[in-house]
């Protein structure tokens, strides 16, 4: 049955991901909504044994994405960033943790740790989707730059905000109640944070000095998983962040080996099955039974997270002294949401039960909701912006 | 059997500034698929093949599409380019220079280094042609039909 599903799931993927295009709506969209359709909620039709191995894809797919992510961070090629990328992505990132958090903190009465969860959820973006409307209606000049240069690097501030609340949520919820309670926090988290750079960048070390050794394309592939999966595995066993671990990995590595990129190119052959079962999964994972108690919580997400964005972008562009046209609808640009935020809410489900599904249900939900409209939101702003035709 | 006894050392190259149609010109009158990019004093800098051509059609420049390449899930978005509807002006010809499309990842092999050497990292890169450097400066190309020719001519298969 499982074999059956995998199969089912890999074929129904392709087929709704050319039908959504038609209606010019992202593919991470039709995977979802295809989850969410033949997940237990609906039609039931994934069997148990793949459902239940969600975390452990979840794992995978997110090692690959940091991994991926932290090729950016060549020093050679993150010295030529501009200041208004920098700045406008961090912002960007940052201000709809804060917005999100103190909303949820504050208005909601939330506890702390959920409240931090939801705040880096929010500051990730789905880069895929605003290349996707750049593509569409061939967008060109300076705003379609610097917004594709905000967007390529954006998801790297999402995972270590994430990495760095997640520490902190749960050393919360670990130790709510010592006496000792700031102190326990502190060190837990730093922790997790710095084993996970050790971690990585010995792994990285390691993994180029035998690269040596790696004579062909098949060789390779099986060599960067191995790596990616002993990393991830390792970080899960020490309770390090994987999420760091793997994105310090490909940081190290692309700063220490010359043909680096070889190791991220052989990843590219077996990546994509890998994402439409992780998109899948994670519809088929939402409960629509949580739906109904969700609608303050999700307006305020989205409602909070839009106005970090825009807001964030705006704070960026003033202090990378951009022009207003930028400024103003940049962060507009940056609502739809996807696959690392959808990530990063699976492990903030596996390591919260009480609250993770209500955690996952809200993610998914918003996502299809900024999949549909976000990438309305970034035309208009590309129009507003004079780079549409 | 070393590098440097198969490879070509008179090598066709452009440079950062070469125009878009001239590039164009040079690859059909020499039928090669890929052409070094060197700067003052042989310094390789890059290599540019036909299919970096296609980089034009996209509305970014070089730098900016190479870190696009890091974006998760980027290739399951995309979708075949039609040519046909390809946005494209006859001024692209001059205005865009090898600089724009090349690519600065370049896999390079030492002349010193044995055949064997360049045989596995052209099929580990996938690639069927290498730069050959000293200290950075480029001092030839070695094509796998290169080290087919010297290996049968060796063993007498042809004169």
């Amino acid at each position: 049955m499982t074999i059956l599903s995998l199969g089912f799931i890999l074929l129904s993927g392709l087929l709704a991901g050319k039908l959504i295009r038609k209606v010019k709506i992202p593919v991470v969209t039709a995977y979802l909504l295809l989850g969410i359709i033949v997940g237990p909620s609906i039609l039931n039709l994934v069997s148990p044994g793949i459902l239940s191995s969600s975390g452990l894809i979840s794992n995978i797919v997110l090692g690959l994405i940091a991994f991926s992510i932290g090729q950016n961070f060549a020093l050679e090629r993150f010295s030529k960033i501009g200041k208004p990328v920098i700045w406008i992505s961090i912002l960007a990132a940052v201000v709809p943790w804060f917005l999100v958090t103190v909303a949820l903190l504050i208005l909601l009465k939330q506890p702390l740790h959920i409240a931090l969860i939801f705040g880096a959820i929010s500051s990730a973006t789905a880069p895929a989707a605003t290349m996707m409307v750049v593509r569409e209606y061939k967008a060109k000049g300076s705003f379609t730059d610097t917004l594709l240069g905000v967007v390529a690097i954006d998801d790297a501030w999402c995972l270590i905000i994430f990495a760095f609340s997640f520490a902190i949520a749960k050393a919360l919820a670990m130790h709510i109640t010592s006496n000792i309670f700031i102190f326990k926090i502190i060190f837990h988290s730093f922790l997790e944070i710095i084993g996970a750079f050790m971690l990585g960048g010995a792994l990285a070390l390691i993994l180029a000095y035998l690269s040596r050794f790696i004579t062909t394309p098949a060789d390779l592939l099986v060599y960067t998983l191995g790596f990616i999966f002993l990393n991830t595995g390792m970080a899960l066993y020490l309770n390090f962040s994987v999420l760091l671990a793997n994105m310090f990995m490909a940081a190290v590595l692309v700063n220490v080996h010359k043909v680096s990129f070889k190791f991220f190119e052989a990843l590219r052959f077996i990546d994509s099955p890998l994402y439409l079962l992780f998109f899948v999964l994670a519809g088929a994972n939402l409960e629509i039974s949580l739906l109904k108690n969700l609608g303050l919580l999700g307006l305020s997400y989205i409602i909070f997270r839009s106005l970090g964005k825009i807001g964030g972008a705006y704070l960026g562009g003033i202090a990378a002294q951009v022009p207003e046209r930028m400024k103003k609808y940049i962060g507009l640009a940056l609502l739809p949401q996807a696959g690392v935020a959808l990530g990063v809410a699976l492990i903030a489900k596996s390591e919260f039960p009480e609250l993770g599904g209500m955690i996952f249900t809200a993610i998914v939900a918003t996502t299809v909701l900024y999949e549909i409209i976000g990438p309305v939101f970034t035309k208009v702003s590309l129009k507003k912006a004079g780079e549409v035709e | 059997m070393k590098v440097k006894d198969c490879m070509t050392h008179e090598v066709i190259t452009v440079n950062r500034s070469t125009t878009l149609s001239q590039l164009i010109k040079t690859f059909q009158k020499y039928n090669f698929h890929t052409l070094p990019v060197i700067e003052k004093d042989n310094l390789l800098v890059g290599i540019v093949n036909f299919e970096d051509i296609l980089k034009v059609f996209q509305p970014y420049n070089a730098e900016l599409s190479t870190m696009l390449k890091t974006i998760p899930f980027l290739e399951m978005e995309s979708k075949e380019e039609d040519f046909q509807d390809i946005d494209i002006s006859s001024e692209m010809g001059i205005l865009v220079v090898v600089d724009d499309i090349m690519d600065r990842r370049c896999v390079t092999v030492g002349p010193e280094e044995d055949i064997n050497k360049a045989r596995s990292l052209m099929k580990l890169h996938n690639r069927v042609c290498l730069t050959v450097t000293e200290g950075g400066k480029l001092v030839g190309v070695i094509s796998l039909f290169d080290i087919i020719l010297t290996v049968f001519r060796e063993k007498g298969v042809i004169k």
